[in-house]
């Protein structure tokens, strides 16, 4: 009998075998060796902050790379990574952590961008007691829906808008009226109420604001608004692409010549994708920038540079610094208890790419400075990095909510 | 909500213009392709994407914007015209779901394809140095860039026009459109005539692709967002039809850019309860044919 090759009920069936024995997981990565203390980097590759999410998984090599080689933890035991894309999507990156938790049995998460994804994620992790050192910045993770087992080294939004306010304001004298532009969801939302808090403290306020969707191609609408408003600053609370094209616009729309432009989160990877005529003269505030002036800083820096021939996004550094606290924490435990773990963590003081930092015990927040840099026009960039001058700095717990306001009440260990 | 002055609103009908005209060069493509062909390009986002790509490809080797804006329109082309032959071809007479299931593969192999080359980060993309700098309508002083992008898109509109009205090739097309079958008895070289409307469809998603990138800037997943407004255009104005694309695409973008001066939320929530309207009361758009 001759084989008809390209009839489908010849292949079908080894079609079928294979995406069984691939949905399976059988011809993928096999079980960890015992002694392997295993981290799942849960985060963005694929979407628009694919970019950040690829400095997270060089981060966390980094990390991995020095920890191991300086003997690893607990009496030589390698730590290993495991990566999974959460797509920005909240159910596929749970889905993706639980198949980690329940059918790897990994203990320790990091990573994220979104505050979304790391919401959802960081409520398995409590049902399931693994520690969840999540990155995301809106205030909402660490206040009402704070858990015991999220530890969260990104700056609240709550941080970033009064650290960038202490800064431009305090430091710098801008004027105290503000025309905002933030983005539709739960980290764009916190923040704008930061930014009106931190504005109404200083005799100043909002002038106006109006809500960008997520993912707002053109932002002129938003722009003829604020110029109607005439405010002297304009604050985009925006984040990613968002903020690319807000900064492009806004210099297309020469805003720069009739207003100050703050933008109180920013990173690298979104000035360099704006290119230096947009982001020139605004005022980006950040958690960490490769340049800022300070000797561990630059030393981490040339190092990741040497490396990966790039520098990384602040959310890259969280990453790492997450992981360095976490295998100091183990350390200390001695042993990989995650209850333990979690109450050796709070209020622990630990050295971070950019200096000291502490995390909060009351909502599980790192205290550490905020920065915020000029942008540069392209004559004064030395390379195709040098897209910031930092011209202030602050932090401390003085630019975060109290802890009696933050409503965050933790449950058992 | 505050007050909305008489110059807020003559700027946002510019903005919606420009929105719409970009919408415009996408549903014209979409429409001649699925005219001709009877299929849905699912790729015409990709399409977008590697035009834009595709310039700023070009302009790493010291071009400028218009050598690229040829260069990306035309690559697109090209693009078009081998996904035809070798991908669409072999699927016609088989149905309007196969085509659609290949072009939606299609538009992930080239935004994969894209990351992989590119990588995820955005590029800045410059405006062309005679564009820059602001044009003084009285009530606003308008970026010149955008003004040559209606301005432009409007003359492409009717070149394309008088092509289709005009010239023979333009009737030939017409007519498979109308009826292919037809056509191919009357001795016309059918094939042929379909890798050319592909084509064209691409050439024109690449071209807005490359005209959107000083504006919002180059990423790997610039064409997913128009794609889904696009087909919102074609569907309101009728598949197929070149009036109704043009029409709907100025409405749409209008209607997105208005509704922002209404409340922000509802800008892109309102294009599809339009299209919803318009599905209830004209299903097959206002200059569709049944």
């Amino acid at each position: 009998m001759r084989r008809d090759f390209k009839s489908n009920r010849y292949w079908a069936p080894w079609v079928l075998t294979l995406i069984l024995l691939l949905g399976a997981g059988l011809v993928g990565p096999g079980a960890q060796a015992a002694e392997d203390v295993v981290i799942g980097v849960m985060t963005p590759l694929t979407g628009p902050y694919s970019f950040e999410a690829s400095t997270q998984v060089h981060c966390a090599q980094l990390a991995v790379e020095q920890i191991n080689a300086a003997g690893g933890v607990l009496g030589g035991r390698k730590i290993k990574l495991v990566v999974e894309d959460t797509m920005l999507k909240p159910g596929i990156g749970v889905n993706k952590a639980r198949k980690l938790i329940e059918r790897d049995k990994v203990k320790f998460l990091t990573g994220g961008v979104s505050s979304a994804v790391t919401l959802a994620i960081s409520n398995l992790a409590v049902q399931y007691k693994v520690v969840h050192l999540g990155i995301g910045g809106s205030n909402a993770l660490t206040n009402k829906k704070c858990n015991r087992y999220h530890i969260n080294l990104d700056t609240a939004a709550y941080q970033m808008a009064t650290g960038t306010g202490v800064i431009v304001v305090d430091q710098l004298k801008l004027p105290k009226e503000w025309f905002c532009i933030t983005a539709d969801y739960t980290w764009g939302h916190t923040c704008f109420d930061s930014v009106k808090r931190f504005l109404e403290s200083r005799k100043g306020k909002v002038v106006g604001n109006v809500f960008s969707p997520l993912g707002t191609k053109d932002f002129s609408p938003y722009l003829t608004k604020a110029l109607a408003a005439k405010a002297p600053v304009l604050c985009g609370i925006v984040y990613g692409g968002d903020q690319v094209r807000f900064l492009k616009q806004v210099e297309e729309f020469g805003l720069k010549d009739k207003m100050k432009i703050v933008v109180p989160a920013g990173d690298v990877t979104i000035s360099k994708a704006a290119g230096p005529d947009a982001v020139a003269g605004v005022y980006v505030g950040l958690p960490w920038y490769w340049d800022i002036p300070n000797q561990t800083t630059q030393a981490f820096s040339k190092a990741y540079f040497a490396r990966f021939n790039e520098y990384p996004s602040w959310a890259g550094v969280q990453v790492y610094d997450s992981i360095k606290v976490l295998a100091e924490a183990i350390e200390e435990v001695g042993s990989l208890d995650t209850g333990k773990i979690i109450k050796a963590l709070e209020g622990k003081k630990f050295q971070t790419s950019k200096g000291p930092e502490q995390i909060r015990a009351c909502d599980h927040r790192a205290i550490q400075d905020y920065y915020v840099g000029i942008g540069k026009s392209a004559k004064e960039m030395k390379n195709s990095w040098d897209m910031l001058k930092i011209v202030g700095s602050t932090g401390g717990e003085q630019i975060m909510i109290p802890c009696a306001q933050t409503g965050c009440k933790m449950g058992a260990y | 909500m505050e007050a909305v002055f008489l110059p807020t609103i003559l700027t946002q009908l510019l903005n919606g213009l420009v929105i719409g005209m970009t919408l415009v060069l996408l549903a014209l493509g979409l429409s001649i392709i699925f005219g001709m062909l009877r299929v849905i390009n699912f790729a015409h986002g990709a399409l977008y994407t590697m035009g834009a790509y595709a310039a700023v490809f070009l302009i790493s080797f010291g071009a400028n914007f218009w050598m690229a804006l040829v260069f990306g329109a035309l690559a697109t082309a090209v693009l078009g015209a081998l996904i035809e032959r070798v991908c669409v071809r072999p699927l016609y007479g088989k149905g309007e779901i196969l085509p659609l299931l290949l072009t939606f593969a299609l538009s992930m192999i080239f935004t994969e394809l894209v990351l992989m080359i590119w990588g995820p980060m955005g590029y800045d993309f410059s405006t062309p140095e005679v564009l820059k700098g602001f044009v003084n309508l009285g009530f606003v002083r308008y970026p010149a860039y955008r003004l040559f992008l209606i301005i432009f898109t409007a003359v492409l509109c009717l070149c394309l026009w008088l092509f289709l009205e005009r010239s023979r090739l333009g009737l030939l097309i017409r007519a498979g459109t109308e009826d292919i079958d037809m056509a191919r008895a009357l001795g016309v070289k059918v094939r042929n005539l379909f890798t050319m409307v592909f084509a064209i469809g691409a050439g024109l998603a690449g071209l807005a692709g490359v005209m959107a990138a000083p504006l919002t800037s180059v990423s790997p997943y610039m064409g997913m967002d128009v794609l889904i407004q696009a087909f919102v255009v074609v569907t309101v104005g009728g598949m197929g039809s070149f009036r109704g694309a043009i029409w709907a695409g100025i409405i749409i973008g209008e209607l997105m850019a208005l509704a922002v001066l209404i409340w922000p939320p509802i800008s892109h929530v309102s294009i599809f309860a339009f299209m919803a309207l318009v599905l209830l009361l004209k299903p097959e758009g206002f200059f569709g044919k049944q």
